[in-house]
């Protein structure tokens, strides 16, 4: 079961596109327990206090309503990729200063990592956040599976 | 034109990468040649070779850690942090032209 594919770090266990947060903290920490609870994450305070390390160094929200906070933490057990849409939007320093409703939350090991395959797939989601046609498709996406169509096909 | 240059991030795990795509994307659009190496956490990627530094007009350095520049030495370089890519692409890419050209 736990296989590694190309595919695997798409997780819908860890995708919740329906999520009812008012502010970053309450999607951080939704996105993280949804990692806790799938084995990605051992200690979720540890791996917020991580993730808002890297937070303090430079803004995460791309602009475009989506936001990729992210950081290596020892907290992390496996490299995982929690996504999450709000349903309303929320405030987060963001390059075009506008609020985010898509959340990408990046959960990658802090050690010299012999993982790469994963942090490659990783690499390959952020090069498609690049590029304006996915944006439009993650934006437009209604369920898990056009959501992955969009970021993984 | 032909540019080359490198992205590089403090983690090394989503801009470097996503840098990398908005640039490239808007060097294309804007009718120039670009090859972008990316210094992230997987180590470099796509790494520009001595022909490649040898043919470029310009070095676009978008990084926010340090990256060895020695390599490009005689060459002109812009340095930038890696926010204004993320911001502005197409900007940079005008602000690149501009310089050249009054360089000549």
């Amino acid at each position: 079961m736990n296989e590694v594919t190309v595919k695997s770090v798409f997780d819908p266990k860890i995708v919740d596109l329906n999520i009812n947060a008012k502010t970053k903290d309450e999607v951080i920490k939704h996105l993280a327990e949804l990692l806790v609870k799938e084995g990605y994450v051992t200690d979720i305070n540890a791996y917020t206090e991580d993730i808002y390390h890297r937070e303090s160094q430079g803004i995460t929200g791309m602009g475009d309503n989506i936001a990729i906070p992210h950081g290596k933490s020892s907290a992390v057990v496996k490299t995982g990729l929690a996504i999450g849409k709000t349903n309303q939007m929320i405030p987060w320093e963001s390059y075009d200063e506008k609020p985010v409703n898509i959340i990408f939350l990046f959960a990658v090991a802090d050690k010299k990592s012999d993982d790469k395959t994963h942090l490659r797939l990783l690499a390959d989601v952020a090069t498609r956040l690049g590029n304006e046609e996915t944006l439009k498709q993650v934006k437009q996406a209604k369920d898990v599976m056009e959501l992955h169509r969009a970021l993984f096909l | 034109m032909k540019i080359i240059g490198i992205t590089a991030c403090v983690a090394g795990i989503a801009h470097t990468y996503i840098a990398k795509e908005k640039i490239e994307k808007a060097a294309i659009s804007m009718g120039d040649e670009i090859k972008i190496e990316t210094q992230g956490s997987i180590g470099p990627e796509n790494v520009l070779t001595a022909e490649d530094i040898k043919k470029a007009d310009v070095v676009l350095l978008a990084t926010d850690i340090g990256v060895d520049k020695s390599r490009f030495k005689g060459k002109k370089v812009v340095a930038i942090p890696i926010s204004l890519v993320m911001k502005s692409p197409k900007g940079v890419i005008k602000k690149i032209h501009e310089k050249m050209e009054t360089a000549l």
